[in-house]
């Protein structure tokens, strides 16, 4: 994989993080259409995949985002509800998004016409509900542009100083046109006072019409014109530059002391922060803040922080992250009055190394050294807030491997005080001294920060963990009972060591389950909004634990059922009404972890599956007779669902009864060694059951000898081991045996006939006295199996096996020994499948009492 | 010494079966190894023709019975020290029981046609190819040429439960 790839897979990663948190945010603004924060949050995302799509040069995305962008700005800015129209319109745009994302990615990063015919489309229709709101364009910094108009009005009364109106061209190809503007603003500023720039500079970083409508500026300076106009020139990509002198506005001259905005205490000092950038000192830090403080006008009740942070090795493109990094803490959380690396910098090194990534040439040593002194940042900022909000706002902005804040004690008042007399200069200096020495003690808490890990090399790390418990195993055989003390000692701590390293891989690969629940909202949102039925989610034990490799298993398993539950188990509001239910039907996901397994039920509460409609539907199919259907308990109609082929929607919807049915699920979820189970009361609800177990590479099982073979058996299905007296407890029915215990009658199963081939299976049962069986629960049903001798319970690691070698899913997998045995684990399931298969397709009787069983004897 | 450009698209692994010469792609190919029929463990309601699985450092492989697979030659005797050749398909890995692993031998696209009729069993492509003075009297050595597909197509397709089980009269193994 080269680096280009590399950054992309990261770009993918990340905009897949981000978009599903987006999709999360709108579903719950869906519900509070009014609330703030919420539509802060949205900005804030969105604004995130704008600026990766635009540094990447994906303009598909970045297009759409800055549309999404603008109509979220307008009601962060102008609190009101937003219309439910412009909520299904973002969402609308989300799911392109999510489209263009797979059409990038599935072409490896070529922009396709279908993905631009796509981004034109949503464009087209967000400017639509622009429209509606009456922003024009670049309106989301209306108050910013303002603020930095009349900021250096100050100085403008002091000096004599000309005003230019400039305007820049930059190169066609030019490839990160937000940079070159943003450099272009940072040389007017380094030599004058920006006063305006159109685009304003907040949006140079995702504009990507710059490069067509090149940038304009107002600035006032002291220099002469053609100086301006050659350094602006030096800049690499403006192609031309025209510099024009315009008339000085009276009323800047004039400047009443009423006119100094007194309300704008951040945006204010913008022009002095810039300047200040190129201070690399942090000794000069206190002289920063009492420069800022002289400049400011109503200071507030600001903190000031010195953050330090260091990024994880993963993130390649840091520069870029620090660059970004930096600009929305300026816009959204303070005021970084100064950094190291100086924004400038990074965005001059941002545009180095994408360059060089373009070219796919990492190698490049330029390039190479910029990556490779990449990962630290330190700034200082002033803010509003404590050491938690911008915690939270750097963990949330990237990925963390350190950071620190600390906050810098500096006395406002005090300062203030003594800048004002020029006869305190060197007393000044003595409290600089001083306040050097305490500035830096009060220390923050240090997050721990989060890792992001390819899938991949977790799972290869698993494996080699999995070598690690039976070579450990190896070794302990190996040595056998003549180990000495030490070497025993020894093995002992490796075996701990093994123990803690196999526990802690094992928790990295857990997950929550809301991994799982989180796009649930959304989705039942347009499909209620489609069936035109009211529904609502409830959600609980989101954060049970689930292998991650569960996770897109259950996706689509979940999905399903839901769609389901909605499609067909529910009714619509005004049946509800007339049944005397709730207007809204209620869907319940939960989740809870038991033992080795995880459990979650989907219960819905509509009007539940009618076991006679199952019946007519299955005798229909011909999956069974009248008569059959006549003696079927209520579970097991209810169970015919899963059958193969079975579908009770009389109308095939969009949406569901495709014919790919709860048979798929279940398949889906016996391939996961977990059961499915379903419960239906008519006019109630249905509610399905799954168990899954909670990781699917190690697990406890019992190991037995049946024939010339090795097997092992998941423990989590494993009720009891007992020995059988074959005369007293063994019945024989029709042809099947059966054997009574605890006063339950339990189908009794020759393991042999069905694992191993190679095992005569005569009918010797009566030639014993005593047979072994193993009592297992599959489905809810125990069946007696049984087997030859007993190993022992072990802690096995679980080696998959190709499925075009297991087409009868007899075995879940291999588990590897470590004398090199192989053993292979019993699909329980599907062994009692092939039982009742072979028994033609009838369930044994599998009900409480002795007396029960004896009826059916004679029934057969 | 002749600098060549070298390619593995044209090398193949020739191995013996049942009294056939017969070459895979090398790039289909892992590693070559001797099989132990002690260290074979059975799969549970497997097609026939898998012999079951070997532990490959760690890693389950299932072993195709190539005879058995293409059932051919199965009235013939088998070596003493058969070899397993490990094949790469669709991600996963397998190995395949042969007589005996002889070269690994260049074979040029235009060496390669379809032969006639026999072997059909096999591959229904049925190409063979041809390597220019191998035989002890400076022949040309023609060689069946076995292609991914003719491994795993026949049998990719879904089969119903219970297809594998009743093999007539026929020990396995």
């Amino acid at each position: 994989m080269n680096a280009g790839e590399e950054y992309l897979d990261l770009f993918f990663d990340e905009v897949d993080t981000s978009l599903e948190a987006l999709n999360q945010q709108l579903s719950l603004l869906s519900k509070n259409p009014g609330q703030v924060s919420i539509i802060a949050e949205i900005f804030r995302i969105v604004h995130t995949v704008k600026g990766m799509a635009a540094t990447i040069g994906f303009n598909t995305i970045s297009r759409v985002c800055h549309r999404m962008e603008e109509l979220f700005d307008f009601y962060r800015k102008n609190p009101q509800e937003v219309p439910t129209q412009t909520i299904q319109s973002e969402l609308k745009a989300l799911d392109g998004l999510f489209k263009i994302v797979e059409n990038l990615s599935s072409n490896e990063g070529e922009e396709s016409s279908i993905s631009k015919t796509l981004s034109d489309a949503l464009c087209k229709e967000l400017e639509e509900e622009l429209k509606k709101l009456n922003v024009p364009k670049n309106a989301n910094v209306p108050k910013n542009t303002k603020a930095l108009a009349q900021t250096p009005i100050i100085e403008q009364a002091v000096s004599r100083e000309r005003k230019f109106e400039i305007k820049v061209k930059f190169a066609e190809d030019c490839l990160m046109p937000g940079v070159r503007a943003f450099m272009t603003t940072q040389v007017l500023e380094k030599n004058g006072h920006l006063l305006e720039s159109d685009p304003p500079s907040e949006s140079f970083l995702d504009n990507i019409e710059i490069v067509s409508s090149g940038l304009k500026a107002i600035i006032t300076s002291s220099k002469p014109l053609e100086q301006i106009q050659s350094r602006l020139l030096k800049i690499s990509d403006v192609i031309e530059v025209e510099v024009l002198e315009r008339e000085m506005s009276g009323s800047s001259h004039n400047l009443s002391a009423e006119q100094i905005p007194i309300s704008l205490p951040i945006t204010v000092t913008k022009s002095i922060k810039e300047i200040n950038y190129y201070e690399k000192s942090p000794e000069q830090i206190e002289k920063l803040l009492s420069d800022f403080q002289r400049h400011e006008i109503a200071i507030g009740n600001l903190n000031a922080f010195q953050v330090d942070l260091v990024l994880t090795d993963e993130v390649v493109n840091a520069e870029e992250q620090f660059f970004n990094l930096l600009n929305n803490l300026n816009e959204y959380l303070g005021q970084i009055i100064y950094s190291y690396p100086s924004i400038l910098e990074l965005g001059q090194k941002q545009e180095n190394s994408s360059e060089a990534k373009t070219l796919t040439n990492l190698l490049n040593v330029e390039a190479a050294k910029f990556i490779a002194h990449s990962e630290k940042l330190h700034f200082v900022l002033l803010v509003d807030g404590s050491h938690k909000n911008i915690l939270d706002f750097l963990s949330d902005a990237c990925e963390l491997n350190k950071v620190e804040v600390k906050e810098i004690e500096f006395d406002w008042q005090k300062k203030a005080e003594t800048e004002q007399s020029p006869e305190a200069q060197t007393e000044v200096k003595s409290i600089q001294e001083e306040n050097k020495d305490l500035s830096f003690t009060k220390s923050g808490d240090v997050k721990t920060a989060f890792v992001r890990v390819n899938m991949a090399t977790l799972e290869s790390l698993m494996n080699s963990v999995g070598e690690l418990v039976i070579n450990h195993n190896r070794i302990k055989l190996a040595m056998g009972d003549g180990a000495t003390n030490e070497e025993r000692s020894i093995l002992q701590y490796l075996h701990q060591v093994t123990t803690k390293i196999q526990q802690l891989v094992m928790s990295i690969r857990m997950v929550p389950i809301n991994q799982v629940f989180t796009r649930f909202p959304r989705f039942i949102r347009d499909m209620s909004r489609e069936l035109k039925k009211e529904v609502l989610l409830e959600v609980e034990g989101e954060n049970t634990e689930i292998d991650r490799l569960m996770v897109d298993e259950l996706n689509e398993v979940f999905i399903h059922l839901v769609r389901n539950a909605i499609d067909h188990g529910m009714e619509t509001a005004e049946e509800r009404l007339e049944k005397g239910k709730s207007k809204a039907g209620t869907i319940k996901m939960q989740a809870y972890a038991q033992g080795n397994n995880v459990f979650i039920t989907i219960t819905d509460d509509g009007k539940g599956i009618d076991p006679q409609n199952i019946k007519k539907k299955a005798i229909q199919k011909g999956l069974l007779t009248a008569e059959e259907a006549e003696i079927m308990s209520h579970n097991e109609v209810l169970e015919l669902i899963f059958a193969i082929g079975f579908s009770t929607a009389d109308k095939v919807s969009d949406l569901s009864g495709r014919g790919v049915g709860m048979d798929v699920v279940k398949s889906r979820i016996s391939s996961l060694g977990g059961q499915i189970f379903i419960n239906s009361v008519v006019g109630e609800g249905t509610s399905i059951r799954l168990s899954i177990p909670s990781t699917i590479s190690i697990i406890q099982a019992l190991l037995i000898n049946e024939g010339n073979g090795l097997y092992a058996i998941p423990l989590s299905q494993i009720k009891e081991i007992v020995s059988i007296n074959v005369l007293a407890q063994v019945y024989e029915i029709g042809s099947c045996d059966i054997i009574l215990l605890h006063n339950e009658t339990i189908p009794l199963i020759r393991l042999g006939k069905y694992i191993d081939l190679e095992k005569v299976s005569e009918n010797n049962l009566k030639n014993q006295s005593n047979i072994l069986v193993v009592i297992v629960n599959s489905e809810e049903k125990n069946y007696a199996f049984i087997i030859d001798s007993l190993v022992g319970q072990q802690e096995i690691v679980i080696k998959p096996i190709s499925h075009k070698a297991n087409q009868e899913g007899l075995v879940n997998g291999a588990t590897v020994f470590g004398d090199g045995r192989v053993a292979m684990i019993l699909n329980i399931d599907q062994i009692t499948k092939m039982y009742l298969l072979e028994h033609e397709s009838r369930e044994f009787p599998n009900d409480d009492t002795g007396e029960e069983a004896l009826y059916w004897a004679s029934r057969y | 010494m002749k600098t060549e450009h070298i390619s593995f698209s044209n090398q193949y692994i020739i191995f013996t079966l049942a009294g056939e010469t017969m070459g895979v792609p090398i790039n289909f190919v892992r590693e070559v190894l001797n099989l132990n029929s002690h260290n074979l463990y059975k799969i549970p309601g497997a097609p026939p023709f898998y012999k079951g699985v070997i532990n490959l450092r760690g890693q389950v492989i299932p072993i195709i019975d190539a005879r058995r697979k293409f059932n051919f030659g199965l009235n013939l005797a088998q070596t003493d020290s058969p070899k397993a050749i490990i094949v790469e398909y669709d991600k996963e890995q397998f190995g395949l029981v042969v007589d005996g692993v002889e070269e690994v031998a260049r074979i040029e696209d235009d060496c390669i046609e379809v032969a006639p009729g026999h072997l059909s069993t096999i591959d229904k492509d049925r190409k063979i190819g041809r390597i220019s003075g191998k035989e002890e009297d400076g022949k040309d050595r023609f060689v069946f040429i076995l292609s991914k597909e003719s491994l795993f197509d026949s049998f990719d397709k879904k089969t119903s439960p219970g297809q594998f089980r009743k093999i007539p009269n026929e020990t396995l193994i």
